[in-house]
């Protein structure tokens, strides 16, 4: 059975063109367009392996989305990525306190995103 | 931009020539390697033949700057960016081609954000937005840097406020910095 991915982005050619790349390396994809959304979905789902999140987004944005899921994330061992054009020490190490695992700067190199996806999603299991 | 300082003048060129360089460095990793186009003559634009645009804009503010970068580019820069980012053919007035304006000056002023860090400048980003119908005009006072490519022209403005003192000053990072592409596994 294909691992789970959740991809959370407000742009829908960053959500298809992660996509791409996740569901031809045998990943079931699944997509979220804000931080409220991607909350939703991550608290309605059990079997995500792994979340890919945007910092940027309307409504709510991808640190608060963290933040407001810290426990839950810590509990079930989720792997989160934070995928965004930000590269600041600040947004990284907030990041990095509410249990996020990686941090790709935009725009991404496909066989590092799908490296790193492989390499946490085996560690989960 | 009014009277400037020296210091003024300064900010600006700093500014300028980091927009400059985020704009080159977006398009090279999309494939589209760019040189700086020649000056219009003033007042040369109205004979120019029509070509079909696409501009998305977006808003910033910190404590020390704040303003507003758009990227204009001809629909075939947008067109060869978002084919090389994922290797299909993008549809013309699409919904996708104009979230892919807004993704590409997305990712644009976030290169300028990153560089502006060794400036101690730092500043939050609003949601991208398309102009549907360019403010050619209004846009044109704005600082500007216009490229030509294999895949079309495109050309970046940034409309900015500085706050009265203040001096962009390049200091070495504490930390090694982040650039786009990089990946860090906590």
């Amino acid at each position: 059975m294909p691992k789970k991915i959740l991809v959370i982005d407000d742009s829908a050619s960053v959500r298809r063109q992660v996509s791409g790349v996740l569901c031809s390396a045998g990943f079931q994809v699944l997509e979220a367009t804000d931080g409220l959304d991607g909350a939703e979905r991550i608290r309605g789902d059990a079997d995500l392996a792994l979340v890919i999140c945007d910092v940027n987004m309307p409504r709510m944005n991808g640190l608060d989305m963290l933040e407001s899921l810290k426990q839950e994330i810590a509990d079930r061992r989720l792997s989160i990525v934070m995928l965004t054009t930000e590269g600041q020490p600040e947004a990284m190490a907030r990041a990095k306190k509410s249990g996020a695992k990686g941090w790709i700067v935009k725009p991404f190199k496909e066989h590092l995103l799908l490296g790193a996806v492989q390499k946490l999603t085996q560690s989960a299991t | 931009m009014g009277n400037l300082t020296a210091g003024g003048t300064r900010n600006f060129e700093i500014l300028d020539e980091l927009l400059r360089d985020s704009c080159l460095e977006l398009m090279t990793d999309y494939g589209l390697p760019a040189a700086l186009a020649s000056p219009r003559p003033s007042g040369s634009g109205s004979s120019d033949p029509p070509i079909a645009l696409s501009v998305a804009a977006i808003d910033f503010s910190g404590r020390d700057v704040r303003g507003t970068i758009g990227l204009r580019m001809t629909t075939s820069v947008v067109s060869e960016t978002y084919r090389v980012a994922l290797g299909k053919p993008l549809e013309p007035d699409s919904m996708e081609a104009a979230d892919w304006t807004c993704e590409l000056v997305n990712q644009l002023i976030g290169r300028l954000k990153n560089k502006l860090r060794t400036y101690n400048v730092s500043f939050n980003v609003n949601m991208p937005r398309l102009l549907p119908t360019f403010p050619v005009a209004e846009l044109e006072r704005a600082m500007r840097n216009r490229f030509i490519s294999d895949g079309g022209s495109f050309a970046g403005y940034l409309d900015v406020m500085i706050a009265p003192g203040f001096a962009l000053v390049d200091s070495p990072a504490e930390v090694p910095l982040l650039e786009e592409g990089d990946l860090v596994l906590f």
